[in-house]
Protein backbone atom coordinates (compact mmCIF):
# COMPACT_ATOMS: atom_id res chain seq x y z
CA UNK A 1 0.00 0.00 0.00
CA UNK A 2 1.79 3.45 -0.97
CA UNK A 3 0.42 5.96 1.39
CA UNK A 4 2.04 8.49 -1.49
CA UNK A 5 -0.34 7.59 -4.05
CA UNK A 6 -3.49 6.82 -1.97
CA UNK A 7 -3.09 10.79 -0.94
CA UNK A 8 -2.25 11.89 -4.05
CA UNK A 9 -5.82 10.33 -5.11
CA UNK A 10 -7.36 11.96 -1.86
CA UNK A 11 -6.08 15.04 -2.76
CA UNK A 12 -8.03 15.04 -6.45
CA UNK A 13 -11.42 13.68 -4.46
CA UNK A 14 -11.44 16.73 -2.67
CA UNK A 15 -13.63 18.57 -4.60
CA UNK A 16 -16.20 15.62 -4.58
CA UNK A 17 -15.86 15.49 -1.05
CA UNK A 18 -17.31 19.13 -0.88
CA UNK A 19 -19.80 17.98 -3.27
CA UNK A 20 -20.71 15.64 -1.12
CA UNK A 21 -21.65 17.79 1.77
CA UNK A 22 -24.54 19.51 0.71
CA UNK A 23 -26.01 16.11 -0.61
CA UNK A 24 -25.04 14.18 2.29
CA UNK A 25 -26.45 16.82 4.45
CA UNK A 26 -29.75 16.61 2.13
CA UNK A 27 -30.17 13.48 2.32
CA UNK A 28 -29.84 13.07 6.05
CA UNK A 29 -32.57 15.94 6.73
CA UNK A 30 -34.86 13.72 4.03
CA UNK A 31 -34.19 10.25 5.61
CA UNK A 32 -35.15 11.65 9.24
CA UNK A 33 -38.18 13.03 7.64
CA UNK A 34 -38.92 9.41 6.25
CA UNK A 35 -38.30 8.01 9.66
CA UNK A 36 -34.82 6.95 9.83
CA UNK A 37 -32.85 7.07 12.69
CA UNK A 38 -29.36 9.43 12.40
CA UNK A 39 -27.16 6.19 12.44
CA UNK A 40 -29.70 3.89 10.26
CA UNK A 41 -29.19 7.09 7.44
CA UNK A 42 -25.26 6.56 7.85
CA UNK A 43 -25.42 2.99 7.69
CA UNK A 44 -27.77 3.14 4.60
CA UNK A 45 -24.94 6.06 3.38
CA UNK A 46 -22.12 3.56 3.87
CA UNK A 47 -23.82 0.44 2.37
CA UNK A 48 -25.36 1.68 -0.34
CA UNK A 49 -23.28 4.85 -1.36
CA UNK A 50 -26.13 6.18 -4.13
CA UNK A 51 -27.06 9.67 -3.64
CA UNK A 52 -30.12 8.61 -6.65
CA UNK A 53 -30.98 5.44 -4.95
CA UNK A 54 -30.60 6.27 -1.44
CA UNK A 55 -33.04 9.44 -1.94
CA UNK A 56 -35.44 7.23 -3.90
CA UNK A 57 -35.83 4.00 -1.03
CA UNK A 58 -36.09 6.39 1.70
CA UNK A 59 -38.87 8.44 -0.31
CA UNK A 60 -40.45 5.29 -1.16
CA UNK A 61 -40.27 3.83 2.61
CA UNK A 62 -41.61 7.17 4.05
CA UNK A 63 -44.31 6.28 1.14
CA UNK A 64 -45.23 3.17 2.46
CA UNK A 65 -44.08 0.70 -0.65
CA UNK A 66 -42.89 -2.79 -0.12
CA UNK A 67 -39.36 -3.48 0.13
CA UNK A 68 -39.40 -5.28 -2.95
CA UNK A 69 -40.42 -2.42 -5.57
CA UNK A 70 -37.81 -0.06 -3.41
CA UNK A 71 -35.10 -2.41 -4.00
CA UNK A 72 -35.90 -2.88 -7.83
CA UNK A 73 -36.06 0.71 -8.27
CA UNK A 74 -33.18 1.43 -6.97
CA UNK A 75 -31.63 -1.03 -9.32
CA UNK A 76 -32.99 0.27 -12.38
CA UNK A 77 -31.93 3.74 -11.45
CA UNK A 78 -28.15 2.70 -10.83
CA UNK A 79 -27.94 0.69 -13.90
CA UNK A 80 -25.84 2.98 -14.97
CA UNK A 81 -23.15 1.33 -12.17
CA UNK A 82 -22.80 -1.80 -14.63
CA UNK A 83 -22.08 0.60 -17.66
CA UNK A 84 -19.63 2.41 -15.21
CA UNK A 85 -17.73 -0.20 -14.21
CA UNK A 86 -17.43 -2.16 -17.54
CA UNK A 87 -16.28 1.17 -18.97
CA UNK A 88 -13.22 0.73 -16.05
CA UNK A 89 -12.64 -2.46 -16.64
CA UNK A 90 -10.05 -2.36 -19.89
CA UNK A 91 -8.14 -0.31 -17.50
CA UNK A 92 -7.95 -1.91 -13.58
CA UNK A 93 -6.99 -5.21 -15.85
CA UNK A 94 -3.30 -5.71 -13.92
CA UNK A 95 -5.10 -5.02 -10.32
CA UNK A 96 -6.27 -8.49 -8.51
CA UNK A 97 -9.50 -9.78 -8.59
CA UNK A 98 -10.16 -8.60 -4.85
CA UNK A 99 -8.46 -5.43 -5.59
CA UNK A 100 -11.32 -4.95 -8.21
CA UNK A 101 -14.18 -6.38 -6.27
CA UNK A 102 -12.55 -3.06 -3.33
CA UNK A 103 -12.43 -0.50 -5.77
CA UNK A 104 -15.94 -1.56 -7.15
CA UNK A 105 -17.40 -0.38 -4.20
CA UNK A 106 -16.83 2.77 -4.31
CA UNK A 107 -17.74 3.61 -7.91
CA UNK A 108 -20.42 6.87 -8.08
CA UNK A 109 -21.19 8.97 -10.53
CA UNK A 110 -18.62 11.69 -9.41
CA UNK A 111 -15.56 9.54 -8.54
CA UNK A 112 -16.17 7.48 -11.84
CA UNK A 113 -15.47 10.31 -13.76
CA UNK A 114 -12.56 11.55 -11.97
CA UNK A 115 -11.34 7.72 -11.97
CA UNK A 116 -11.65 7.83 -15.75
CA UNK A 117 -10.14 11.22 -16.48
CA UNK A 118 -7.03 9.97 -14.79
CA UNK A 119 -6.44 6.73 -16.89
CA UNK A 120 -5.87 9.16 -20.21
CA UNK A 121 -2.59 10.03 -18.55
CA UNK A 122 -1.49 6.94 -16.44
CA UNK A 123 -1.75 3.46 -15.80
CA UNK A 124 -4.64 2.61 -13.32
CA UNK A 125 -3.22 2.61 -9.35
CA UNK A 126 -5.07 0.30 -6.86
CA UNK A 127 -4.48 3.10 -4.09
CA UNK A 128 -4.95 6.03 -6.05
CA UNK A 129 -8.15 4.41 -7.05
CA UNK A 130 -9.15 3.92 -3.15
CA UNK A 131 -7.75 7.67 -2.34
CA UNK A 132 -10.35 8.85 -5.17
CA UNK A 133 -13.28 6.73 -3.33
CA UNK A 134 -12.98 6.24 0.39
CA UNK A 135 -12.52 9.70 1.33
CA UNK A 136 -15.50 11.08 -0.66
CA UNK A 137 -17.37 7.77 0.83
CA UNK A 138 -16.87 9.07 4.46
CA UNK A 139 -17.71 12.75 3.69
CA UNK A 140 -21.06 11.10 2.17
CA UNK A 141 -21.05 8.93 5.39
CA UNK A 142 -20.59 11.88 7.92
CA UNK A 143 -22.78 14.34 6.39
CA UNK A 144 -25.83 11.78 5.66
CA UNK A 145 -25.83 11.93 10.11
CA UNK A 146 -24.94 15.17 9.97
CA UNK A 147 -28.26 16.16 8.35
CA UNK A 148 -30.42 13.57 10.43
CA UNK A 149 -28.94 14.63 13.32
CA UNK A 150 -29.19 18.76 12.71
CA UNK A 151 -31.53 19.24 9.51
CA UNK A 152 -34.51 18.87 11.33
CA UNK A 153 -33.47 21.78 13.33
CA UNK A 154 -33.25 23.81 9.84
CA UNK A 155 -36.50 25.08 8.32
CA UNK A 156 -37.23 24.74 4.28
CA UNK A 157 -33.68 23.26 3.39
CA UNK A 158 -34.12 24.30 -0.13
CA UNK A 159 -34.24 27.89 0.39
CA UNK A 160 -30.31 27.63 0.33
CA UNK A 161 -30.56 26.23 -3.28
CA UNK A 162 -29.71 22.63 -1.54
CA UNK A 163 -31.89 21.08 -4.27
CA UNK A 164 -29.85 22.43 -7.30
CA UNK A 165 -26.78 20.74 -5.73
CA UNK A 166 -27.65 17.44 -7.42
CA UNK A 167 -27.61 19.34 -11.11
CA UNK A 168 -25.73 21.71 -10.66
CA UNK A 169 -22.58 18.72 -9.84
CA UNK A 170 -24.10 16.92 -12.87
CA UNK A 171 -23.63 19.70 -14.93
CA UNK A 172 -19.59 20.20 -13.86
CA UNK A 173 -19.01 16.44 -14.53
CA UNK A 174 -20.65 16.53 -17.47
CA UNK A 175 -18.84 19.42 -18.92
CA UNK A 176 -15.31 17.86 -17.58
CA UNK A 177 -16.34 14.74 -20.20
CA UNK A 178 -16.64 16.80 -23.38
CA UNK A 179 -13.38 16.03 -24.82
CA UNK A 180 -14.53 16.40 -28.67
CA UNK A 181 -17.21 16.70 -30.82
CA UNK A 182 -18.63 13.21 -30.87
CA UNK A 183 -18.97 13.34 -27.10
CA UNK A 184 -20.82 16.35 -27.02
CA UNK A 185 -23.15 15.24 -29.88
CA UNK A 186 -23.44 11.96 -27.82
CA UNK A 187 -23.89 14.02 -24.63
CA UNK A 188 -26.94 16.03 -26.15
CA UNK A 189 -28.09 13.14 -28.18
CA UNK A 190 -28.66 11.15 -24.75
CA UNK A 191 -30.59 14.41 -22.76
CA UNK A 192 -32.99 14.78 -25.36
CA UNK A 193 -33.80 10.85 -25.68
CA UNK A 194 -34.05 10.52 -22.46
CA UNK A 195 -36.54 13.77 -21.86
CA UNK A 196 -38.37 12.16 -24.50
CA UNK A 197 -38.56 9.37 -22.64
CA UNK A 198 -39.25 10.94 -19.57
CA UNK A 199 -42.09 12.55 -21.03
CA UNK A 200 -43.90 9.00 -21.77
CA UNK A 201 -42.90 6.61 -19.01
CA UNK A 202 -42.51 7.07 -15.19
CA UNK A 203 -40.67 3.98 -14.26
CA UNK A 204 -36.90 5.73 -14.64
CA UNK A 205 -36.56 3.36 -17.62
CA UNK A 206 -34.96 6.76 -19.50
CA UNK A 207 -31.71 6.72 -18.58
CA UNK A 208 -30.56 3.64 -19.47
CA UNK A 209 -32.47 3.48 -22.78
CA UNK A 210 -31.32 6.67 -23.46
CA UNK A 211 -27.76 5.82 -22.86
CA UNK A 212 -27.48 2.79 -24.61
CA UNK A 213 -28.96 4.24 -27.86
CA UNK A 214 -26.66 7.46 -27.43
CA UNK A 215 -23.37 5.60 -26.90
CA UNK A 216 -24.29 3.87 -29.89
CA UNK A 217 -24.76 6.11 -32.10
CA UNK A 218 -21.16 7.44 -30.90
CA UNK A 219 -19.58 4.66 -32.19
CA UNK A 220 -21.45 4.91 -35.24
CA UNK A 221 -20.23 8.32 -35.49
CA UNK A 222 -16.18 6.80 -34.72
CA UNK A 223 -16.71 4.75 -37.69
CA UNK A 224 -17.67 6.84 -40.14
CA UNK A 225 -15.05 9.61 -39.03
CA UNK A 226 -12.48 6.85 -39.45
CA UNK A 227 -13.75 5.63 -42.60
CA UNK A 228 -13.52 9.04 -43.75
CA UNK A 229 -9.72 9.84 -42.78
CA UNK A 230 -8.45 6.64 -43.97
CA UNK B 1 -43.45 -6.66 8.72
CA UNK B 2 -42.79 -3.36 11.21
CA UNK B 3 -41.29 -0.33 9.77
CA UNK B 4 -37.64 -1.09 11.49
CA UNK B 5 -37.88 -4.18 9.91
CA UNK B 6 -38.21 -2.87 6.42
CA UNK B 7 -36.13 -0.21 7.38
CA UNK B 8 -33.09 -2.90 7.81
CA UNK B 9 -34.18 -5.10 4.82
CA UNK B 10 -33.69 -2.18 2.69
CA UNK B 11 -30.68 -0.95 4.00
CA UNK B 12 -29.38 -4.60 3.64
CA UNK B 13 -31.06 -4.78 0.13
CA UNK B 14 -29.46 -1.35 -0.78
CA UNK B 15 -26.20 -2.91 -0.86
CA UNK B 16 -26.57 -5.94 -2.74
CA UNK B 17 -28.64 -3.86 -5.26
CA UNK B 18 -25.77 -1.25 -5.43
CA UNK B 19 -22.46 -3.78 -4.98
CA UNK B 20 -23.43 -5.85 -7.62
CA UNK B 21 -23.76 -4.44 -10.64
CA UNK B 22 -20.63 -2.32 -9.91
CA UNK B 23 -18.45 -5.47 -9.31
CA UNK B 24 -19.40 -8.18 -11.74
CA UNK B 25 -18.99 -6.32 -15.03
CA UNK B 26 -15.14 -4.77 -13.69
CA UNK B 27 -14.14 -8.37 -12.41
CA UNK B 28 -15.77 -10.74 -15.33
CA UNK B 29 -14.94 -8.19 -18.09
CA UNK B 30 -11.25 -7.23 -17.15
CA UNK B 31 -10.37 -10.61 -17.91
CA UNK B 32 -10.80 -10.46 -21.27
CA UNK B 33 -9.84 -9.07 -24.62
CA UNK B 34 -12.44 -6.16 -25.36
CA UNK B 35 -12.83 -5.32 -28.72
CA UNK B 36 -11.95 -1.32 -30.35
CA UNK B 37 -16.10 -1.09 -30.96
CA UNK B 38 -16.93 -1.64 -27.52
CA UNK B 39 -13.85 0.60 -25.93
CA UNK B 40 -15.55 3.29 -27.62
CA UNK B 41 -18.95 2.76 -27.14
CA UNK B 42 -17.84 1.98 -23.54
CA UNK B 43 -16.12 5.49 -23.38
CA UNK B 44 -19.55 7.19 -24.32
CA UNK B 45 -20.83 5.52 -21.55
CA UNK B 46 -20.30 8.60 -18.83
CA UNK B 47 -20.91 11.72 -20.84
CA UNK B 48 -24.36 9.38 -22.37
CA UNK B 49 -25.57 8.96 -18.90
CA UNK B 50 -24.58 12.27 -16.66
CA UNK B 51 -26.52 13.93 -20.35
CA UNK B 52 -29.56 11.22 -19.89
CA UNK B 53 -29.95 12.27 -15.94
CA UNK B 54 -29.41 15.90 -16.37
CA UNK B 55 -31.32 16.87 -19.24
CA UNK B 56 -35.12 15.32 -17.27
CA UNK B 57 -33.57 16.96 -14.27
CA UNK B 58 -33.60 20.99 -15.77
CA UNK B 59 -36.44 20.80 -18.05
CA UNK B 60 -39.01 18.71 -16.30
CA UNK B 61 -38.68 19.44 -12.86
CA UNK B 62 -42.10 18.95 -11.72
CA UNK B 63 -42.25 15.35 -14.36
CA UNK B 64 -43.85 17.91 -17.19
CA UNK B 65 -41.79 19.55 -19.58
CA UNK B 66 -41.36 23.23 -18.85
CA UNK B 67 -39.02 25.35 -20.80
CA UNK B 68 -39.61 29.04 -19.65
CA UNK B 69 -37.97 31.68 -17.58
CA UNK B 70 -39.88 30.53 -15.15
CA UNK B 71 -38.29 26.96 -14.35
CA UNK B 72 -35.83 27.90 -11.93
CA UNK B 73 -33.86 25.05 -12.68
CA UNK B 74 -33.23 25.63 -16.54
CA UNK B 75 -32.51 29.32 -15.19
CA UNK B 76 -30.01 28.27 -12.67
CA UNK B 77 -28.35 26.21 -15.10
CA UNK B 78 -27.09 29.00 -17.22
CA UNK B 79 -24.86 30.06 -14.67
CA UNK B 80 -23.83 26.78 -13.39
CA UNK B 81 -22.87 26.10 -16.68
CA UNK B 82 -20.76 29.11 -17.69
CA UNK B 83 -19.15 28.18 -14.53
CA UNK B 84 -18.30 24.98 -15.49
CA UNK B 85 -17.15 25.61 -18.20
CA UNK B 86 -14.64 28.05 -17.44
CA UNK B 87 -13.72 26.88 -14.14
CA UNK B 88 -13.59 23.03 -14.80
CA UNK B 89 -14.16 23.13 -11.37
CA UNK B 90 -17.05 20.94 -9.18
CA UNK B 91 -16.72 23.23 -6.07
CA UNK B 92 -17.37 26.44 -8.68
CA UNK B 93 -20.10 24.96 -10.12
CA UNK B 94 -21.49 23.78 -7.31
CA UNK B 95 -21.82 27.05 -5.54
CA UNK B 96 -22.74 28.97 -8.67
CA UNK B 97 -25.69 26.82 -9.30
CA UNK B 98 -26.86 27.01 -5.51
CA UNK B 99 -26.88 30.68 -5.28
CA UNK B 100 -28.54 31.15 -8.44
CA UNK B 101 -30.92 28.63 -7.03
CA UNK B 102 -31.69 30.38 -3.79
CA UNK B 103 -31.47 33.86 -5.56
CA UNK B 104 -34.40 32.47 -7.81
CA UNK B 105 -36.13 31.18 -4.97
CA UNK B 106 -35.79 34.51 -2.59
Amino acid sequence: MSRATFLAGAKKSIPIMLGYTPLGLAFGVVAREQGLAVWQAALMSLTAFSGSGQFIAVGMLGAGFGVSAILLTTFLVNLRYLLFSASMAPHVGKLSTLAQSIVAFGITDETFTLNMSGFDRQAADRDFILGVNICPHLSWIINSALGAAVGSMIPDINRYGVNFALPAMFIALLVMQIKDRITLAVAVISGLISTGIALLTTNGSHIIAATVIAATIGVILCQCRQKSTS
Amino acid sequence: MSMQTKIYLVILGMWAANYLPRMLPMVVLSKLKIPQPVIWWLGFVPAAVLGAILAPSILMPDKTLLISWHNNYLVAAVPALLVAVKTRSLVWTLLAGMLAMALLQY
